[in-house]
């Protein structure tokens, strides 16, 4: 057996989901764990079901599809909700460690790693030996792995899928080895299932003995190139994992920084370093995260009284309607939300990571109206947000775009992102007059004395006056299937008697609180 | 101030209105409104319903419809609500919405125009409507000068005391404004105003249905409806008081709903229907044409006609006569002649088995004469209701022929069927209501599958536990949202369907008693209400029911003619023969009418039919009725000889010694109620129907009151009224007419003794009739082979579509046919037989270019199943399976054109045989049968070995002995008599055994119970009076085999 033919190893990691939820655990409790029934469930809150689950669990019945409930009656069974970062995590984890033993990686799929070894025997010894190191390793990170050495990724691929532990299929055995594999170990499609069922084959070695010329002419080229997998005889070169498209920097600073101007010079640097990298790629961000890590101060105080720990680290994320790139515009929508939102101490250091997105490139309307920058337009706006807040009391953006929402709710407009469009003639545009309201946001609280049902007096803020007349009720009430948004309102628009004249108002009771509010003034 | 509510839908404007009609007038009651008026949408199919309600609570109950119409000047339409006046507007009415409806084909809305309003508003009153109504829209698009506009047009239509201006107020300001213009005009053009709520449910909770249906009907999530939802809930019945506050700026608008109210004189009572009359000879009356008809069959029937049948034949004839009816007899006679002269089977049903007029018209087949039925429960002077005669035809294209054949009869508008109105039952309510919460797909699946319809209801089978089972949270507020809406729509229309056979017949149109519209099948109409609608309306109205049955005998007659070369006639059957009943009495009746399920074969032994009028009884037997009655025990303890007869009262004995003291049929208690307690015919049946299905207390109670002081004046002692009081009342709801059940025992007798002379015909015949009866193929074809019938694979050699009889009269066998192949289609079946026929396939290479028709799946799924076998290959040899599934692989793709025409010869593969077991899979895979020995027959040594028996030793066991049984389970019931028991039918290669699985042991083991196919059951031996049950102790899986046996499941 030589070495010179082994070429390429790959990790398999059996239940990858059910591994992958348990990796982080402590060990000893990982141990118990994996010894006892474990579904992986995923799913609408109200009908979760199960998306994987190990072998313990099948033996009691339990399949990929039932719900949590069901699978909830096995006995002992351990049942855990999916976590797409901690498999995505898990991954990762798995690649660091193959990349300890090669440069060249492929992440094959979810829970499979393939690792071009070629000319590492003199660093990891013979394939036995690397096969087992790999599997320790992996052990390490909390993962038990069939480990498969052979001439080719895919039978590498197949024998770490088909048999636990470690194997090695030394070249031109490949046939021989793979030949007692069951034949759902190849990837096939649910007709090539179907059909290779139906035909009895059962086993790689079935495959591997039909006439080649009548099972293309049955199954096309893809049968044959199964076959091919079958005798061990597909070669293929491995598609190396990519760096990842990150763009983080982070600055750890001498002194800490607590005086916003100072940390703005720190930021710049870091922006500029992004925009660079950003640049030499053609992209942009359309997301700034920034982290700070901040000076601990331990409020200790003799006696009884127990620590104390200030806040750790501070986080903000801006997301940008569009992408931008220019360093200046993005340093100053930072500066403006740090006014706004302050970190509460000081700085010992900084990271930035930047989003990537495409670059924007589009021209306005030749004929279009004007519109202020996009760049320009989201500083403004960030200026506003930063004198008049982020939100309203009922948890709205106060600033953007007002969009009236399809409700029978009164006042139901959520705020969106402000963006300019070509300000086109619209056609249709209501041309009538009409009734303008200036609303009161929040409402305001009122008092109201009725008689026979009628709104006669009315008193809120400054206004303490008689109802002259009134119009109403008008009744709405609507959102009845949600508990906490359901709303029932008698709405009157009453004329009230001012020492500057008459105003006429809408007010409304909340039947469901039965408290009286004014709702906005008629203009 | 007296006020009617003159605009109200309810939810027969499906998904448009959220209060069922009877909902709507309890209301009305409630608030002593005096009258109300229904005007659903396009349609007046809520009508009937509303009618029956308000009257007994003396509500007036106007009709009249929202009807859709166009608009010229927008091309859009509007909803013009308009009220029935007088009978010319009732039939203007019904045919204005039957034109618009025809128009367009079902589930289609169509509009009528104004032309077309304008031709039928005789007798009609107009109001400009709601926000949907013809005012409104005017003033949206184009302003108060279009809706000027409008009103000259509609002034012309309506003259002025038919036009009506009308508001609502439901406390919005754009009404408002909109009420405000409509006062205006209504000044100015001199209109009348009208105050109406525009009532869309009976109380102001229903509106969230409202929501929940709007949602259905627009298919969005209550998250997603926005403005397509009610702004408040102020649609509801109010009271006069209230409707005067809210208009008492206006109370003229209130004063008027009084006075139109009482111009709406119509009532839905006089509609004005009328029978067709059948034309007779010159010279001839129908009821002269009717006597010589009767008098012809009766000399054909009775032979001879004895005093009692001429008695008999002119009190009924008299009564006909009294009741103008004789024009209705020659119509269904003439229906019965059209099937005699086409060959097609026919039998009549139901209580027109009572008459002897029918009889000798050969309407029914059963004598009524011979058989002493009750007369009245057919017809009577009292009921002043129409008789109801249902005709039992072959199901599928003969029964169509007949329908086409009513329909050319009477023409287009003379004939339609009755409607089949579907409501929301829990499934469905479950599912629709999670769409509309926005539940995911896969909770909604869920969730239905769920709410299980398992017959028996049994206290866990609610709404919580549905939900619970299915892993959702109760306490959760939109699962509670969610339960409320299932609870709340429940039994609310969802839409109309087509009753499986009623049809209404009318003398001149039909359109102008009930409005019509298309059925989804073409060349159909239906009317717009449902056969019991129909028949309180007093709608005559003929069923033609398709029955698997009758199909499959008038198959096993044609085969048994080409076959045996004898000729059967169902009507002339020779009767009581020995080996037929030995065969019944043996409950060896699998494949039979009637009497083939379990619980029948249960008491077959214990009933020992011996002649047709026990067969009779052992129909109506094993019923709801005489079970929840307790009638079936004490009868077949009497039968045996082990409890004494004894009668509730000896001038009973006449009446009850049929059937041993024990009352078992409708007729028997209408004949008690006329003995003991004095009433007459009719009043029986009277009694009956107060007693049926939508009986009230107060209804019982008199009815007993009434009962007991008959039966006081004939003398009868307190302790037997008792007896005979809780006769009545526990068995009315359930009881089997005794004619009907001759009808049936007819069948019952013809089919066992089809199976026991010409078992290969009849079997054959079962199998192409399919679905039907009690069991599946599977089960009938073993059965079949136990009796010695030899039955073949299907094979592209000899098969054609149905399965068909090979050999000669000596030795036939059953050749199965290809409409068994899993997924093939019918003419790609045809297709390959055609081409057989031009001449025989020499290899698969020559059927795939030959049957172009045939798919690769479908030359897959033939191959699978071994019906490829027979083509000979190059050397001669028989291909195996797998040789076919190989070489059909090249073939069902595209053929390229160089090598088109070239047939290439079939060679061996290099796949090996399928093995037994792979057999038997693809075998009930591909065809759900497999004619080789049953998957037990292979373990019955091991199973031995376990001292585990078959299903004949079981029978050999006495009571209490323990013993384990094992099989394939083909049936599976809860029947909702039974108290939550599970019985099952396991199978093995020796016959049946009957399991009885107790609660208990059920949800020890459920999924054992419900999914498994093959099942081993340990338990005790119950065997009395040679029936023989095993009452399972455990029940655990049994792995015999993969392949997917069929099990017949009622739940």
């Amino acid at each position: 057996m030589g070495l010179t033919q082994m070429l390429f190893v790959c990790i398999v990691v059996p239940y990858f989901s059910v591994q992958a939820s348990l990796r982080c655990e402590p060990e000893q409790k990982r141990i118990v764990w994996s010894s006892r029934p474990v579904a992986i469930f995923d799913g609408p809150e109200s009908l979760p079901r199960v998306v994987a689950c190990n072998e313990q669990a099948q033996l009691q019945g339990v399949a990929v599809g039932s719900t949590k409930t069901q699978a909830g009656q096995c006995t002992g069974i351990l049942l855990r909700k999916r976590d797409p970062k901690q498999e995505e995590a898990t991954q990762t984890a798995l690649v660091d460690s193959a990349l300890a033993f090669s440069p060249r990686i492929e992440s094959t799929a979810q829970g499979i790693v393939t690792l071009d070894v070629e000319g590492t025997e003199r660093i990891f010894g013979p394939p036995q030996k690397l096969t087992r190191a790999l599997a320790e390793h992996t052990a390490r990170i909390g993962l038990d792995v069939s480990v498969s050495a052979a001439a080719n990724p895919d039978t590498a691929l197949l024998a770490a899928k088909g048999f636990g532990g470690t194997t090695v299929i030394p070249a031109g055995s490949e046939a021989t080895f793979l030949a007692h594999l069951p034949i759902d170990v190849l990837p096939l499609t649910p007709a090539q299932t179907e059909i290779l069922d139906s035909w009895g084959i059962r086993r790689f070695k079935d495959l591997a003995l039909l006439p080649p010329v009548p099972l293309v002419e049955r199954l096309g080229q893809s049968g044959l190139h199964l076959q091919r997998l079958a005798r061990g005889e597909i070669s293929r070169t491995l598609v190396p994992v990519d760096p990842p498209l990150q763009f983080v920097e982070t600055l750890e600073l001498e002194d800490s920084v607590a005086d916003l101007e100072s940390l703005a010079f720190v930021l710049n640097r870091l922006l500029e370093q992004i925009s660079l990298r950003l640049l030499s790629r053609s992209l942009a961000t359309d997301e700034l995260r920034l982290k700070l890590d901040l000076e601990v101060f331990e409020d200790r105080e003799l006696g009884t009284r127990p620590v104390k720990r200030s806040q750790q680290t501070f986080e903000r994320t801006l997301r940008l309607p569009v992408s931008i790139q220019d360093t200046k515009v993005l340093l100053k929508l930072l500066q403006l939300d740090l006014v706004q939102h302050g970190p509460g101490g000081a700085v010992k250091a900084v990271t930035l990571e930047a989003r990537p997105a495409r670059q924007r490139h589009t021209q306005g309307g030749l004929f279009a109206a004007l519109a202020p920058e996009p760049e320009r337009l989201e500083v403004t706006l960030a200026r506003i947000r930063g004198v008049v807040g982020d939100t309203d009391s009922q948890g709205r953006g106060r600033v953007g775009a007002a969009e009236v929402l399809n409700s029978n709710r009164p006042d139901d407009f959520r705020m969106n992102a402000f963006v300019a469009h070509d300000l086109k003639d619209t056609p249709g545009q209501s041309t009538r007059p009409s009734v303008v309201m200036s609303m009161f946001r929040p409402h305001l609280a009122a008092r109201v004395r009725c008689e026979s049902g009628r709104p006669v007096h009315v008193s809120f803020a400054e206004v303490n006056s008689p109802v002259i007349c009134a119009a109403g009720p008008w009744m709405t009430s609507g959102n009845w299937w949600k508990k906490d948004e359901e709303w029932r309102r008698e709405e009157w628009d009453v004329a009230l008697q001012l020492s500057d004249g008459v105003g006429l108002y809408r007010i409304f009771r909340e039947l469901r609180q039965n408290t009286w509010f004014v709702e906005g003034l008629y203009d | 101030m007296q006020y009617a509510e003159l605009h109200a839908r309810s939810a027969f404007s499906f998904l448009e209105g959220a209060s069922v009609p009877e909902a709507l007038a309890y209301a009305c009651f409630e608030k002593q409104m005096p009258a109300m008026a229904l005007l659903d949408r396009n349609g007046l199919y809520g009508s009937p319903r509303f009618h029956f309600a308000a009257k007994p609570n003396k509500i007036s109950a106007h009709v009249g419809a929202e009807v859709s119409v166009g608009d010229t000047l927008t091309a859009k339409s509007s909803y013009y609500p308009l009220l029935v006046r007088d009978r010319a507007g009732y039939s203007n009415l019904c045919r204005l919405i039957t034109k618009t409806k025809l128009r367009a084909p079902k589930n289609q809305t169509s509009a009528a125009t104004l032309d077309e309003l304008e031709e039928h508003a005789d007798g009609l009153v107009c109001l400009t409507g709601d926000e949907d109504g013809p005012l409104a829209a005017a003033l949206r698009t184009g302003g108060i000068s279009q809706a000027r506009q409008l009103l000259e047009r509609l002034i012309t239509i309506f003259p002025k005391g038919d036009l009506y201006v009308e508001l609502q107020r439901h406390f919005r300001p754009k009404q408002e404004a909109r009420n405000h213009a409509a006062i205006e005009l209504a000044r100015e053009f001199r209109l009348p105003l009208l105050a109406t709520n525009g009532v869309l449910y009976a109380g102001a909770d229903e509106r969230r249905v409202l929501d929940a249906l709007t949602c259905l009907k627009h298919k969005c999530t209550l998250d997603e409806a926005g403005r397509l939802l009610q702004v408040n809930a102020s649609r509801h019945i109010r009271s006069g008081r209230e409707m005067a506050r809210i208009f008492r700026d206006l109370p003229e608008a209130i004063v008027n709903t009084a006075e139109l109210s009482s111009r709406l004189e119509f009532v839905l009572e006089s509609l004005g229907y009328e029978f067709p009359h059948y034309p007779v000879p010159p010279g001839e009356t129908e009821i002269s044409y009717l006597r010589a008809q009767v008098d012809k069959g009766a000399r054909g029937r009775y032979q001879p006609v004895t005093d009692r049948v001429r008695r008999q034949l002119e009190r009924e004839l008299r009564l006909i006569e009294k009741l103008k009816l004789a024009g209705y007899f020659l119509i269904v006679w003439d229906i019965v002649q059209f099937c005699r002269e086409n060959h097609i089977l026919v039998q009549g049903r139901g209580s027109a088995a009572n008459s002897a007029v029918c009889y000798s018209l050969s309407i029914t087949a059963v004598d009524p004469i011979a058989m002493d039925l009750l007369f009245e429960r057919f017809l009577s002077e009292e009921r002043g209701e129409w008789p109801d005669i249902d005709l039992d035809l072959p199901s599928g294209d003969e029964r169509e022929r007949v329908i086409q054949y009513v329909y050319q009869r009477y023409g287009e508008r003379g004939a339609a069927m009755t409607a089949n109105v579907i409501t929301f039952r829990s499934k469905l309510a479950a599912r629709e209501m999670g769409k509309v919460l926005g539940f995911k797909p896969d909770a909604l699946g869920r969730l239905s599958e769920v709410a299980s319809s398992w017959e028996w209801r049994g206290p866990e089978d609610n709404f919580d536990n549905y939900f619970r089972k299915a892993g959702f949270d109760l306490n959760h507020s939109r699962i509670a949202c969610f339960l409320e809406l299932c609870k709340r729509v429940i039994d609310l229309p969802r839409h109309l369907g087509q009753h499986s056979g009623g049809m209404v017949i009318c003398q001149g149109s039909l359109d102008s008693v009930v409005p019509l519209e298309p059925a989804s099948m073409p060349n159909r109409v239906v009317v717009q209400w449902d056969k019991d609608d129909c028949a309180d309306l007093g709608i005559v109205k003929v069923d033609l029911l398709g029955l698997g049955m009758m199909a499959a005998l008038r198959e096993s007659i044609d085969l048994i003619r080409t076959h045996y070369k004898e000729e059967v006639d169902l009507a002339h059957l020779p009767a009581d023969q020995p080996d037929v009943y030995d065969a019944i009495r043996k409950a060896d009746t699998v494949g039979t009418f009637q009497i083939e399920s379990r619980a029948q074969m249960a008491s077959l032994p214990r009933n020992n039919p011996q002649r047709f009028y026990d067969l009779v009884v052992q129909v109506a037997l094993i019923r709801p009725g005489p079970i929840v009655g307790q009638m079936t025990n004490p009868y077949l303890k009497r039968r045996m000889g082990k409890e004494k007869i004894i009668y509730p009262h000896p001038s009973l004995v006449p009446v009850l010694e049929r059937t041993l003291g024990v009352p078992l049929f409708q007729e028997q208690l209408l004949r008690m109620a006329m003995i003991c307690a004095n009433f007459t015919g009719g009043e029986a049946e009277e009694l009956r129907r107060a007693l049926g299905h939508k009986r009230s207390e107060q209804r019982m109670k008199q009815i007993e009151t009434k009962l007991r002081a008959g039966m006081t004046q004939n003398r009868i002692l307190p302790d037997a009224q008792d007896k005979i009081v809780q006769f009545v009342s526990s068995f009315a709801l359930y009881g089997f007419p005794e004619s009907h059940s001759a009808s049936f025992a007819l069948l019952a007798y013809a089919s066992a003794f089809l199976k026991v002379r010409y078992l290969a015909a009849f079997t054959c015949a079962l199998l192409n009739n399919q679905p039907m009866g009690f069991y599946s193929p599977s089960t009938l074809v073993k059965d079949a082979q136990r009796h010695g019938l030899k039955v073949r694979t299907v094979d592209v050699g000899s098969s054609d579509w149905n399965c068909t009889l090979e050999g000669d009269q000596d030795f036939l066998s059953l050749r199965l046919g290809l409409r068994y192949v899993r997924g093939l289609r019918q003419s790609a079946a045809e297709a390959l037989v055609a081409a057989r026929r031009e001449r025989p396939f020499v290899s698969i290479s020559d059927i795939a270019a030959r049957v172009p028709q045939l798919g690769q799946s479908d030359l897959r799924m033939l191959a699978t199943i071994g019906a490829l076998n027979s083509i000979a290959t190059d050397s001669g040899a028989r291909l195996h399976r797998r040789d076919a599934l190989w070489q059909v692989q090249k073939y069902g793709t595209r053929v390229p054109p160089m090598l088109e025409g070239v047939i290439e010869q079939d060679t061996p593969s290099p796949l090996k045989r399928m093995e037994l077991e792979e057999r038997l899979v693809a075998d009930f895979h591909g065809t759900g049968i497999t004619v080789g020995p049953h998957p037990m027959a292979y373990r019955r040594q091991q199973l031995r070995e376990k001292g585990i028996v078959s299903a004949r030793e079981l029978k050999q066991l006495w009571h209490n002995q323990p013993a384990v049984v094992a099989g394939a389970v083909i049936t599976r019931q809860r029947p909702g008599t039974a108290k939550g028991l599970i019985f099952l039918t396991l199978e093995d290669e020796t016959g049946h055994a009957n399991i009885i699985v107790m609660p208990d042991v059920y949800r020890g083991n459920p999924l054992v119970v419900l999914r498994e196919r093959f099942v081993c059951v340990q338990g005790l031996v119950q065997n009395q009076d040679g029936i023989v049950h095993l009452k399972a102790e455990r029940i655990m899986p049994l792995n015999v085999s993969a392949a997917d046996v069929a099990s017949h499941d009622f739940h």
